[in-house]
């Protein structure tokens, strides 16, 4: 019983190959660790694993190749209709606003980096106004900070950069 | 005996201790339903600042947060498809589809009943059959933990998904991520590539809020304009024919539970997918197939993962060894207020033995009054605009990250597994096999070490020992038959006897 495919999404073919290299490159770390040089040597299990890795990722290689090819609109490339299917702009624009979050965290301080990032964050994706953003954004950093901070006393980055 | 029942009704005769037990669960509920904060967490925080107290009240208030820790999970794994704990992976699988047709009233409703049922199977068994269970886990030998945990890899690889090749794939990734550090048998380090921040391995638990949480989050963003969903939660309590419907699955899921919650090292998230994958194949006409929104899918593993936490008491209290992650917080706790787990604890003081009998029963009680209550405010979390509530998912995950040992790289870490899972995700990857390997990575690295060192280091002496022995026997046709399953063959053969 064959079962139906769905067709091919763009980059697929690309991830597939990128999991069999990642896959081979487990394997031979595995190897790389002791050299094998007994069936309970601490290099036997992660070779194991890089090869499971290697099997199936060939096993998943042929069912792309077995798929239909993704449906490309007129006038746009695998490139571009894979940056759209992958990574729309609300992607791309909060993975960065992410980074920077995580960047700002111990020179800024918890409350600072994370206001930021929830108001700027509430305001580009929620475009609900300025307004709702800062209320938002404060009440629930409020509550955040209530039962981390206060209820299970986690010690939070203070920052340096305003000391 | 009547000593032991005093014992047993201490918490609920005395107001402190009841009130502690009500405050644990009800805290507990929230913090397993908050993504990125876990009930490991919040036990080994609870520690911290009870060690001062009596041994019984901080034990009250940990075994609520543990009870109600664990059916918390549930509810953002029903209401936002991230579970909040590893046992509420399975949960996801159907109580989110049922969510997304508008019935998470009801998926709440029957999953806190079905707790409520599953914990007091747990407890039963705790008082009736503690010794003889761990009677039976002591016959474990390593190559059955080996197959145990080959076994839950392969549940939930199987469980979902496009392919088997895409589970076992994240399933080989997750136990390489596992084993990134220190070889605790030998030293040497696997995966460090010559770096000293690698030695104490890859935090799992920024590696789950990163592969749930923000991936999830991410994956969310494609749709910021679907429109949603209005839960209907103005029926919560179960209907009486749909209980007496799920009575004999639920009861059937909670044996599972208690089963896998007693054998050490595997707790409420095995025990949910063991019970998750027995419904799947066991029961003939679902109320929707499986993955689509089947009740069966949330009762199974909430009846399992709840009779677990009975289940994990019992090599705690009776061998001193962990049942789970929490028990094994629970076990430092015991330590800190001089008392020593074992099989001497119940012969020195039985009375602490059924004082946790009777503080579990009570802390499953109140799950089930605050389960009952409260769920519209949870349900209004899923009515919260998208553009809201994804920035607050990605705070929690980085709050909740940094707060497991206050370090920022566990945040890095966290939105690299975060970006990684988005993308396996947007290919038809299932991200669970990825955390679960992980954390069963190191315990079949080790068993399967100690199984081999056993057998002298020969290949064909180590096969022969799960042929010779039956418990292995059985384990080992058991996964076999898990692997045959998924195989076009196997699917070949039911389609060919389907059709005569």
């Amino acid at each position: 019983m064959e079962q139906t495919l769905r067709r091919r999404q763009p980059g697929e073919t690309v991830f597939g190959y990128a999991l069999l290299l990642l896959g081979l490159f487990v394997m031979a770390e595995g190897y790389r660790i002791d050299g094998l040089y007994s069936p309970s040597s601490a290099g036997v299990f992660p070779a194991l694993a890089g090869l499971v890795m290697t099997v199936s990722a060939l096993a998943i290689i042929r069912r792309i190749h077995r798929m239909r090819p993704a449906h490309i609109p007129e006038g746009s490339g695998t490139a571009r209709e894979f940056v759209r299917r992958t990574t729309p702009a609300d992607v791309a624009v909060m993975a960065a606003l992410m980074l920077a979050y995580m960047l700002a965290l111990e020179p800024v301080g918890f409350l600072g980096a994370s206001f930021a990032f929830l108001f700027l964050s509430i305001f580009y994706l929620h475009r609900g106004g300025l307004l709702t953003a800062l209320l938002v954004s404060t009440g629930s950093l409020a509550a955040i900070w209530v039962v981390f901070r206060v209820l299970f006393t986690v010690v939070l980055p203070s920052g340096w950069l305003f000391r | 005996m009547s000593d032991s029942l005093s014992y047993f009704l201490m918490a609920w005769t005395d107001p402190q201790l009841l009130l502690l037990t009500a405050a644990g669960t009800f805290a507990g509920i929230y913090i397993g339903a908050i993504p990125g904060l876990s009930v490991t967490m919040a036990a080994s925080i609870l520690i911290s600042f009870t060690f001062s107290w009596d041994v019984n009240p901080a034990l009250a208030l940990i075994a609520g947060v543990f009870m109600g820790g664990v059916y918390g999970g549930s509810r953002s794994a029903i209401l936002l498809n991230i579970p909040g704990a590893p046992a509420a992976i399975a949960t996801a699988l159907d109580g989110f589809p049922l969510a997304k047709r508008g019935e998470a009233g009801v998926a709440i409703g029957l999953t806190t009943v079905c707790s409520f049922l599953g914990g007091f199977v747990g407890i039963a068994a705790l008082a009736i059959a503690a010794p003889a269970i761990s009677e039976f886990a002591l016959l474990f030998a390593p190559r059955d933990y080996l197959l145990l945990a080959v076994m839950g890899l392969l549940l939930v690889g199987s469980l979902s998904g496009e392919s088997l090749a895409k589970g076992l794939y994240a399933g080989a990734l997750g136990v390489a991520l596992g084993m990134v550090g220190m070889d605790p048998m030998t030293a040497e380090g696997r995966f460090t590539f010559g770096t000293v921040q690698l030695l104490g391995g890859i935090p799992y638990v920024a590696a789950m809020i990163g592969f749930f949480g923000v991936s999830e989050a991410l994956a969310q963003l494609h749709n910021l304009k679907a429109p949603r969903i209005k839960q209907d939660v103005s029926r919560i309590l179960p209907s009486w024919s749909l209980l007496r419907r799920y009575l004999p699955l639920s009861l059937r899921s909670s044996a599972i539970g208690v089963v896998i919650g007693a054998l050490p090292g595997t707790g409420g998230d095995i025990a949910a997918l063991m019970a998750y994958d027995q419904a799947k194949r066991t029961v003939k006409n679902p109320s929707r197939p499986f993955g689509e929104g089947a009740y069966e899918g949330v009762v199974a593993p909430e009846s399992a993962n709840n009779a677990a936490v009975g289940g994990a008491y019992i090599p705690m209290l009776t061998l001193g060894i962990p049942g789970d992650a929490v028990t094994a917080v629970i076990i430092g706790a015991l330590f800190i207020h001089g008392l020593k787990p074992g099989p001497m604890l119940m012969i020195e003081t039985p009375h602490l033995f059924w004082f946790t009998v009777g503080n579990l029963t009570l802390a499953n009680i109140f799950m089930l009054v605050f389960g009952l209550s409260g769920i519209r405010f949870f349900a209004k979390v899923v009515e919260t605009p998208p553009g809201i509530l994804i920035p607050l998912i990605l705070i929690l995950s980085v709050v909740g990250t940094y707060a497991i040992q206050n370090s920022v790289v566990d945040v890095y870490w966290m939105l690299g597994f975060g970006l990684f899972g988005y993308f396996l995700r947007i290919y038809g990857f299932q991200v669970g096999p990825v955390v679960l390997g992980m954390i069963l990575g190191p315990l079949m690295d080790t068993s399967y070490r100690r199984a081999m060192i056993s057998a002298g280091d020969d290949p064909v002496a180590f096969a022969q020992e799960f042929v010779t022995s039956p418990l292995s026997l059985v384990l080992a046709l058991a996964v076999a038959l898990l692997v045959i399953s998924q195989t076009p063959l196997w699917r070949g053969i039911r389609a060919r006897l389907a059709g005569g």
